[in-house]
């Protein structure tokens, strides 16, 4: 199953400890990272400080989640590291949910900067 | 008119906007397929693999650096299917790979497709001068540096609710199925297993306990280690390392830390204090231990030197007239490779193509190149074909819904089916390496037309008896496996590309299909077979060429005689490796333990230098088959006894049956044989024949084992019937610490391994670590 990156990279480049994007890999900023169910995501912390990828409702509201649960994305990235633990996107298991499924999320450290959101979009992966 | 200009312009507008309409349509459907490129076209030319040679003057000089990359990585779908298997298809993605590159190597620019490591080529008697760095940006892969010694850390690799998996005891607690050191973790550390050399197993020779931590500019800015940081003084060290190993072939210099350049020994020390700081480890800590006890340092950063002998063997006799003060093997001549040998991170590292070939040339080159040279035109053509299971990460760190658990389609040379070219009954020499972590290679039969014999066995010759019955007989190659073969084109074009044909299997009961399969829920069919390259035999560029007579091959060296009973001289072991069911606790272990440095009751302990043991190698897996490859490093072995209690059989107006029958009620067809459940030692096959001129092997598959329903062993469980191979093996010239494992590298990672240590003070072996 394939596996993704998300760098988070300063906005200003001049300022490493400043606000930050999230980038998923392979597309621009503020698109989505296109996976399929069952893959796994990490971050990559390129700044100065640290960020923490956390998963909200789409108009970023953190969600209750608790680390343990698949819905955790990682813990608190210190400067310049990866993620840990890893991420495995999932789509809901109950309900129809809405395909290419959305996953909102933002950075629990920073909660109040709007550079600082990103999603993952999900579909179930192909047959053929 | 003008309606038609309009139309026209209309037209017109629609073909300008069509670039626009399909980015729109692409924009639209990008949540669905983003990410997915088209994969290469298959039936390609074979692709020919960077070299780094000897410079024949003796020296293998270079530098090999381990840096990550986006590559193209083809993925087998739907999820879950067989290689080969009706209605799957190949998809592409972008993904973040490490790669093993010659040093110096620029950057890919765009998308790099898979390739395997340089090619080492080296001849025999040469010194293996290596620089090894290690540039993984490990934020490319999440947080995979070892992060055991963090205070705190479980060690293992971590993904959200998935991995490490619990289990349930039968107290009701729920314990992880895999625990510290025996789980994944650890894929950005480096260093090199160099599989098939005779050697020092220690220090800087082919020594899996280093540990390289990573070092790249983009983490590190200007303070990255890059192959200039410590050019001059590892210069210097492989100077005076060859003075050292030039005169005797015994040597294993470097032996101590402050054999390394001092200022190598300062920046590395003032490195690793810094990253103990940094990432909360202490690596320095335990180097300095070992320092002080006289033993080599496990951790590195960035950058570790190679330098050991590829020793020949001058000898005309075996054993050598100077008894044990003189070299009493050599290095075989012949196909090696090399892979990552990380303890917790093998498998993700070889799948995601850590691994290269090492051939090793000397006699057995000269004769074939003499034979074929001698004639005008004929060819010498050797194609090297690295086969692999290229992927990301293993099974288990994704959803149980997304496993692909046979394993990614067979690559060579990092691409699917490609193709070779002969011309008619042109000869080649294939030198092919099985470096896929999982899966082995059933070779029924070459493709209608082509002769073929084969010329070595992992790095080491046929004697020329085998050489010449090896025409006909199936190959099956195990994961860590090479085979050698002289190959002829058919005397006629074949019009058409023919298809080089495996079955992908762990076992020979997926190949060999047992008579109760369906009852014990083990394989009922044969595996589809995946074309793993294609042979184009196109008309008439070069003169028919003849397979080289027996009598004009190399005469098997002095050395590689057959191990004798007087030699063995009754030093015997057992050895049992046993898989418990998919998801139980602690699932693989060797004499019921799991790698661990702490539990060293479990190592094999040989304590003199220069004997000769015989092991008796057993499988004690039944719940699905799988035949363990079994692997030991730095000494060959030859096979003198398999018992396979699946065996089948085909007497003549019978169906297929089992050679071991274990009801002594039942008749015996031709060829069967009567097993008792209950005594253990009528398990063994009932006409073995040891034979002469044994075939030398580093990597042979366990049998499994066969449940022998209808047994109960006092204890109220079905007897277990477990396979077996014995094996012989000469433990000479180096003593050392290195290892033995399950070569179905998961099983290694989680636990299969255990430390072979040869005439090592037991207080060294104290300052051993490997995780």
């Amino acid at each position: 199953m394939p596996e993704w990156s998300i760098k988070i990279v300063p906005v200003d480049p001049s300022k490493p400890a400043g606000s930050a994007h999230f980038v998923p890999q392979n597309a621009p900023v503020g698109q989505p990272l296109a996976t399929w169910d069952g893959d796994l995501v990490t971050w990559n912390n390129t700044t100065d400080t640290a960020h923490w990828p956390w998963p909200t409702d789409s108009n970023y509201n953190p969600l209750p989640v608790t680390k343990g649960s698949t819905a955790y994305m990682s813990d608190d990235i210190a400067a310049r590291q990866g993620s840990r633990p890893t991420y495995s996107v999932n789509l809901p298991s109950s309900g129809s949910p809405t395909i290419p499924y959305i996953v909102h999320y933002y950075c629990k450290d920073h909660p109040h900067d709007p550079n600082e959101r990103g999603t993952i979009s999900i579909v179930p992966p192909p047959t053929s | 008119m003008t309606t038609r200009v309009i139309v026209l312009s209309r037209i017109s507008i629609f073909c300008a906007l069509l670039p626009a309409i399909a980015m729109a349509f692409a924009l639209f459907s990008l949540p669905v397929r983003a990410q997915e490129q088209p994969c290469l076209p298959t039936q390609q030319d074979l692709v020919k693999i960077p070299e780094i040679a000897t410079d024949g003057q003796g020296h293998l000089r270079g530098t090999i650096q381990l840096i990550d990359q986006q590559e193209l990585v083809a993925y087998r779908i739907p999820f879950g299917t067989v290689p080969g298997g009706a209605n799957t298809k190949t998809v592409c993605l972008p993904q973040f790979m490490r790669a093993f590159q010659i040093g110096g190597t620029p950057p890919a620019t765009g998308l790099a497709n898979p390739l395997p490591g340089p090619t080492l080529r080296a001849r025999v008697g040469d010194i293996v001068q290596l620089t090894f760095l290690n540039q993984i940006n490990t934020g490319d892969f999440g947080n995979s540096i070892d992060v055991d010694l963090v205070k705190g850390g479980t060690g293992c690799d971590q993904v959200s609710g998935v991995y490490p998996a619990t289990t349930q005891t039968k107290g009701g607690k729920s314990v992880p199925v895999d625990i510290f050191p025996d789980c994944f973790h650890g894929s950005s550390t480096g260093n090199i297993h160099y599989h098939g050399t005779h050697t020092n197993p220690d220090t800087a020779g082919d020594n899996v306990l280093v540990q390289v931590r990573p070092s790249n500019p983009q983490q590190d800015g200007a303070n990255a280690i890059t192959a200039t940081t410590y050019q001059k003084p590892l210069e210097e060290f492989f100077d005076k390392c060859e003075a050292m190993l030039r005169h005797n072939p015994l040597s294993e210099w470097p032996k101590v830390w402050n054999d390394l350049p001092r200022a190598y020994r300062e920046d590395q020390e003032k490195r690793l204090k810094a990253y103990d700081r940094q990432a909360d480890q202490n690596l320095w800590e335990m180097d300095e231990k070992a320092i002080r006890s006289g033993w080599w340092p496990d951790f590195f950063m960035g950058a570790v030197p190679y330098c050991f002998r590829l020793p020949e063997y001058t000898a005309n006799k075996y054993p050598p007239p100077g008894g044990n003060k003189e070299l009493q093997m050599g290095q075989s001549p012949g196909t090696q490779w090399y892979h990552a040998h990380k303890h917790g991170s093998t498998m993700i590292d070889v799948a995601n193509g850590l691994s290269g070939v090492f051939i090793i040339e000397g006699p057995y080159d000269d004769k074939l190149n003499a034979y074929y040279n001698a004639i005008p035109n004929w060819t010498r053509t050797q194609p090297v074909m690295l086969v692999n299971q290229i992927g990301t990460s293993p099974n288990l760190q994704h959803p149980s819904n997304g496993q692909t658990d046979k394993g990614p389609n067979f690559s060579v040379n990092g691409r699917l089916e490609p193709t070779l070219h002969m011309y008619p009954g042109e000869v080649q020499m294939w030198r092919i390496v099985n470096s896929s972590p999982r899966s082995s290679m059933y070779v029924p039969s070459l493709p209608p037309g082509f002769k073929w014999h084969q010329l070595a066995q992992d790095g080491v010759q046929f004697a020329p008896d085998n050489y010449e019955n090896s025409g006909t007989r199936p190959l099956n190659i195990a994961s860590g496996n090479r085979v050698d073969l002289l190959v002829q084109a058919p005397s006629s074009a074949t019009g058409q590309p023919v298809a080089f044909q495996v079955l992908p299997n762990v076992a020979s009961a997926e190949v060999a299909l047992v008579p109760d399969a369906k009852a014990r829920r083990w394989p009922a069919a044969l595996p589809p077979p995946v074309n793993l390259f294609w042979v184009d035999v196109s008309p008439g560029q070069g003169p028919t060429m003849q397979l080289i007579p027996k009598g004009q091959l190399a005469t098997l060296p002095h050395y590689l005689a057959d191990i004798s009973d007087r030699e063995v001289d009754g030093h015997t072991r057992t050895i049992t490796f046993a898989s418990g069911s998919p998801f139980s606790s602690r699932q693989h272990t060797i004499n019921g333990h799991q790698f661990n440095e702490t539990d060293r009751s479990n190592w094999v302990k040989v304590d003199k230098l220069n004997t000769a043991e015989e092991w008796t190698i057993v499988n004690e897996t039944s719940f699905q088959p799988i035949d363990h490859p079994f692997h030991i490093h730095i000494n060959p072995f030859q096979i003198t006894e398999v018992f396979d209690p699946n065996q089948v059989i085909t007497p003549s107006g019978s169906a297929p049956v089992f050679k071991y029958v274990f009801d002594a009620k039942v008749k015996l067809l031709t060829g069967q044989c009567y097993v008792n459940p209950f005594d253990k030692s009528t398990w063994k096959p009932c006409d073995n024949k040891p034979g002469t001129q044994r075939i030398w092997w580093d990597t042979f598959p366990i049998p499994s084992a066969r449940a022998a329903t209808g047994f109960i062993d006092p204890k109220g469980n079905t007897i277990i019937v477990a396979g077996h191979f014995k094996m012989r093996t000469r433990f000479v010239d180096f003593p050392g610490v290195f290892v033995t494992h399950c070569h179905i590298l998961a099983h290694e990672d989680r636990g299969m391994m255990t430390v072979v240590a040869v005439a090592v003070p037991p207080q060294a072996l104290a300052n051993v670590h490997h995780h």
